[in-house]
């Protein structure tokens, strides 16, 4: 039997970094992912689809997702398992409770354990709903139910996988174990961690921004006769994100457009990538690179190149690390931060350093005039 | 550091001009816009360049010269122990900026600013310490010349002033948050979000709720047309049905008209059959013999009764007609009451006449007595006997008479009055018997007549039916009886026609009137079912069919009818996608953070200016005010022995013992200060090898004793490196040579 187990693909997204157009167009590559997801569960043969979760982003679906979805649910003809995630909770008017859903589709309506039987398949589907954005308990909690003539019993969830404190369904393995299930699909964790091979998470199909970076993909599982499981993952992102920093400290505008360059023909593997490039370090004050030619010059070859400039401009650090007026002082006052493995107080040490001697230094120290 | 040479090509005013300085003290002399400041500045030029044009400083508009436009030109210098060679040349434009450094013992090319390479500082260190341009020098002398000496405490640097960046860093932070967090663009921003996030929740479930509603009319709809469908069949059969009950309708008023015309002629032979006297007997031909027949029957009895009556009369006896004659005897008389009258008073008379005797003999005992005393007397008892004498024989006579009266009826005269009643009454009953006899008789003869007429009349109505021969009581009553129930009997089957007939005429007029506008024909013509299969049953079921789906139908509309509206309502509150807003919301949020972070480094920075200014006063501002306090001292021969600051870094200066604020002190001895400050930050900067003390004008304002004791002191201070001074007055030069200081002298 072959399964194909997805989940994560939040349609219907909001995009802020984008226009409404380009938006709307990104909704609609969603859109796209999801009929590529379905046909490579015709072209594997898969005997069913589970979809571990936030399938939507929101309980809101637009007309044109709500369509595509029912048409392609119901020409797969084949087993459609939901379970109902945190991003789309089974609600009064969710798409989940429409009238509409084909009869090959199976929903889960409750967040208790429930089951869905495929006696031709052999196959029994155990799995659960967020009725709200919160579950804060697990639903394999207490005695396992006897079920006659126990055939492949599988699981299919939206859980924070062993996370006791998560206010997204507690699974704990030791209860999937105590379970029998024989592959657990699960969903909500989008960058894959390592776990046993019958327990999986199936990470999104696309990310929707450098927050979720790499290649998104589907699984396609396998159980034989046996129950021995194997999974393979199927790429179906069109997009990948990468974000990377760049130390450039020291270096003139030039070597830094040749270091730049050169990083993103490293990272650009093929056509698919959109980098985020965040340059690091100390330059001169002198040296200003022209962020937006550097961008524009290795757009060719990948996506979209979005340079973040978080260098640290100084007449000289070595001038500040001296400097005994108030201004090497604040330096020196700020540098532990500033050498912080901390990204975050990092960024926000050299922003204050940045604030502080434009400041000092009587110049615009707004928004605008030190970003 | 020193600076050998300098060779203006053209950098301002200046054109072609070289310059050579020597270690020690240079005075570089000339007047007013004999371009002093522009060497200086030429200087700065040479060891960082000229900053971009702001609008904060016209550098690069005053470096440039003044007809090419273009500054060029190259200085000597010495420093840790190699000479080199610095050329710059500069336009309107940075980017054409040219800088060529080359130590000269190498003739290698050296790298970055030479500012920064061969001072070790950067180009505010150098304004802040070994440059004291004129300008800053005015400014000192001006109003701010406290804050400077302050700003140069806490900062090191004179421009710097801490509480007003601070100020301004929290007018800023203030901008982004208030300090109760309410207010501000970050605040603003989250109530907008805030705002978004409800509008996109009720917008949410407005769309949630109008995909549940649009299903449910999708469901209603169809519901709606099957009840709509059942409803117009169950109609149509209903109508059909109905048609066939229509037609059997037309069928009962032809069986109706049939039937009355059955009736009429039943009546008809009713008519023919039972007329008497050329009518019908009816109810009060009924009445009337019944009545004649109990008229009769009264008569009957009456008479009897009068009989029974007449018979019972009693009859008188003897002795009652005895005393009735008697009392006729005194009735003709005077009557029993004249006569007892009579007696009575001839009784009362005696027994009156008896007692007046009696008194009239008493008293005249009396009066006989008493004549004895009164001898008058005696003739009244005398009167007085013969008075009661003479009583005593009317007594007697009265009594006479009065028995003789009873004796004549043979009674005493106590039993007389009871025996003249007796005969009284019994003439009186006597009397009355004979009235009853005589009108007892009179009232038989009256039931007899009424007896005779009464039957006679009752004869004469039954003769009517028939003849009647027996006439007795009994015959009279079996004929009336038997005639009796005939005529109701005829009545009754009158009656029965005539409710037959007008049933029938109303029974017709009905369907008449229900049949008006139906045409027989077409309606026999348009059947399409049975007719044998419309039977009442299924019409009944049928209209309860009928009347359910209609009902059906109504609540099915309004159902359909209030979804509709609700989802007019709903679709009226969606004014905009959910998704739209969440991405209104996503870019929110990402200006949030963007402005949250701001804030956080905002802050940041303004704890990490306050922490430095705070470093800085513990560290080395301590320094600062005793270098300088020092060399104030020398300079002010011991009258300011100290510079210190206060706890809110305010300058102060000890004179005779006292701080006073350096607010309070004069023109030159806040110059002395500032150079004295200034001095002790280079000293304190350059540890190992002081760079050139550049002053333009800065001893201007000091007296001439201090201004002696100012130029030894820099005399001394920088006898192994260098000290450029520009002054527009001969002065520093004639106290050089008064006093014998080794200088170079410099004119422009």
């Amino acid at each position: 039997m072959k399964i194909l187990h997805t989940g994560d693909i939040h349609l219907d997204s909001a995009f802020c970094a984008v226009s409404s157009t380009e938006a709307n167009a990104l909704r609609q590559h969603q859109r796209d992912i999801l009929k590529k997801i379905f046909k490579i569960a015709n072209e594997e043969a898969c005997d069913m689809i589970l979809i571990s979760g936030d399938l939507f982003d929101t309980c809101y679906v637009t007309p044109e997702t709500r369509e595509l979805c029912l048409s392609l649910f119901s020409d797969f003809q084949k087993p459609i398992i939901i379970s109902p995630g945190n991003h789309d909770p089974l609600v009064d008017g969710s798409f989940y409770k429409s009238s509409l859903l084909p009869e090959n589709t199976f929903v889960f309506t409750s967040s208790e354990l429930q089951y869905f039987d495929f006696p031709e398949l052999k196959t029994t589907v155990a799995g659960y709903a967020f009725t709200s954005s919160v579950m804060t308990k697990s639903p394999l909690e207490g005695e396992v139910a006897q079920r006659e003539n126990q055939p492949n019993l599988i699981l299919c969830a939206h859980a924070d996988l062993d996370s006791v404190a998560t206010r997204y369904a507690p699974l704990l393995t030791s209860d999937i174990l105590r379970h029998g299930f024989i592959y657990t699909a699960l969903g909500h964790i989008h960058k894959v961690p390592e776990t046993p091979e019958h327990i999986r998470y199936c990470g999104f199909p696309e990310g929707r921004g450098f927050d979720e970076q790499g290649d998104g993909g589907v699984l396609i599982v396998s159980i034989d006769d046996t129950g021995a499981v194997s999974a393979k993952r199927i790429i179906t992102s069109d997009i990948r994100y990468l974000t990377e920093e760049l130390s450039v400290t020291g270096m003139s505008c030039w070597e830094i457009e040749r270091a730049v360059a050169s990083r993103i023909e490293d990272m650009s593997r093929d056509c698919r990538t959109a980098i985020r490039l965040e340059l690091v370090g100390v330059l001169t004050e002198d040296t200003l690179p022209d962020i937006t030619s550097i961008s524009k010059a290795n757009n060719e070859q990948v996506i979209s190149v979005e340079i973040i400039n978080s260098t640290l401009c100084l007449p000289s650090s070595e001038g500040l690390e001296k400097d005994i007026t108030l201004r090497g002082e604040l330096y020196r006052t700020l540098k532990g931060k500033l050498m912080s493995d901390d990204r975050e107080e990092r960024r926000t040490a050299l922003l204050a350093l940045k604030i502080g001697l434009s400041a000092i230094d009587g110049k615009d120290f707004t928004d605008g005039g030190v970003l | 550091m020193r600076i050998l040479e300098l060779n203006i090509i053209e950098f301002g005013n200046i054109k072609d001009k070289n310059i050579r300085l020597e270690n020690g003290l240079n005075i570089v002399f000339g007047d007013n816009e004999a371009g002093k400041s522009t060497v200086m500045l030429f200087i700065k030029f040479m060891l960082y360049g000229i900053p971009r044009r702001t609008a904060k400083s016209a550098d690069r508009d005053r470096a440039l010269n003044w007809s090419t436009r273009r500054a060029s030109g190259n200085m000597k210098i010495e420093a840790n122990g190699k000479s080199y060679r610095i050329e710059r040349r500069a336009d309107a434009y940075p980017k054409n900026d040219y800088l060529s450094m080359i130590c000269l013992e190498t003739g290698e090319p050296v790298e970055g600013e030479p500012g920064e390479v061969l001072l070790g500082i950067g180009i505010d260190a150098y304004e802040s310490s070994c440059s004291i341009a004129q300008m800053k020098a005015s400014e000192i002398s001006r109003a701010g010349a406290a804050s400077a000496l302050d700003n140069m405490l806490v900062s090191s640097d004179e421009s710097i002033d801490v509480q007003k960046v601070i100020k301004k860093l929290d007018e800023v932070r203030k901008e982004y948050k208030l300090n109760r967090g309410e207010g501000g663009i970050i605040y603003q921003t989250n109530i907008e979000i805030n705002k978004l996030s409800e509008k996109q929740k009720s917008i949410t479930e407005a769309h949630l709720l109008l995909q549940e509603n649009t299903e449910k009319l999708e469901r209603s709809e169809k519901s709606l047309s099957e009840i709509i469908a059942s409803c117009e069949s169950s109609e149509e059969l209903l109508r059909q049905l109905r048609q066939v009950e229509t037609l059997r309708r037309f069928e009962l008023l032809d069986k109706a008209k049939a039937e009355l015309e059955q009736t009429n002629s039943m009546t008809q032979e009713f008519l023919k059959e039972y007329s008497k006297q050329g009518k019908l007997p009816n109810e009060t031909d009924n009445a009337t013999l019944l009545n004649a027949y109990f008229t009769y029957r009264e008569a009957q009895k009456k008479l009897s009764t009068r009989q029974s009556q007449y018979n019972s009369l009693p009859s008188i006896d003897k002795d009652s007609e005895q005393l009735a004659s008697i009392g006729e005897e005194i009735e003709a008389k005077c009557g029993a009451s004249t006569i007892m009258s009579y007696i009575n008073s001839q009784h009362k008379k005696a027994r009156m006449g008896r007692i007046t005797a009696i008194a009239c003999l008493c008293l005249s005992a009396v009066f006989g007595a008493l004549s004895l005393v009164l001898l008058p007397l005696a003739i009244a008892a005398g009167v007085l006997v013969a008075l009661g004498i003479s009583f005593v024989f009317v007594s007697a006579k009265a009594k006479k008479k009065r028995d003789a009266a009873c004796r004549e009826y043979g009674k005493s005269f106590s039993e007389l009055e009871a025996f003249l009643n007796s005969c009284t009454e019994a003439l009186r009953q006597k009397r009355i018997s004979s009235n009853e006899i005589i009108s007892a008789k009179a009232r038989l003869d009256e039931a007899e007549e009424i007896a005779s007429a009464s039957a006679h009349h009752l004869v004469e109505l039954l003769e009517i039916y028939e003849s009647v021969t027996d006439t007795s009581e009994e015959g009279l009553r079996a004929l009336t009886d038997k005639h009796s129930a005939n005529i109701l009997s005829i009545c009754e089957k009158r009656k029965d026609l005539a409710l037959k007939k007008q049933s029938l005429v109303g029974r017709i007029s009905d369907l008449e009137k229900e049949l008006v506008g139906y045409d027989r024909q077409s309606l026999m013509a348009s059947m399409t079912i049975d007719a044998e299969q419309a039977t009442p049953e299924l019409l009944a079921k049928t209209e309860r069919a009928a009347a359910y789906y209609k009902n059906a139908r109504i609540s099915a509309e309004e159902k359909v009818r209030v979804l509709r509206e609700a989802i007019i309502a709903l679709r009226a509150r969606i004014s905009t996608s959910p998704v739209e807003l969440a991405d209104k919301i996503c870019k929110l949020n990402e200006k949030l953070e963007r402005d949250t972070h701001y804030y956080e480094a905002l802050v940041l920075a303004m704890e990490s200016i306050e922490g430095a200014s705070s470093a800085m006063s513990g560290n080395v501002t301590p320094y600062l005010s005793r270098a300088a306090g020092e060399m104030m001292c020398a300079l002010s021969n011991g009258k300011h022995p100290s510079v210190q600051t206060t706890k809110d870094l305010t300058l102060s200066v000890d004179q005779d013992g006292f701080l006073i604020s350096a607010d309070r002190l004069s023109g030159g001895t806040k110059d002395i200060a500032y150079i004295c400050l200034r001095i002790a930050l280079m000293q304190r900067l350059f540890e190992n090898e002081l760079p050139p003390l550049i002053l333009d004008e800065a001893l201007c304002q000091i007296d001439d004793t201090r201004t002696q004791g100012v130029l030894t002191a820099l005399s001394e201070l920088c006898y192994n490196s260098q000290c450029i001074l520009f002054t527009c007055h001969s002065r520093e030069l004639d106290i050089c040579q008064k006093i014998g200081l080794p200088h170079n002298e410099i004119a422009l």
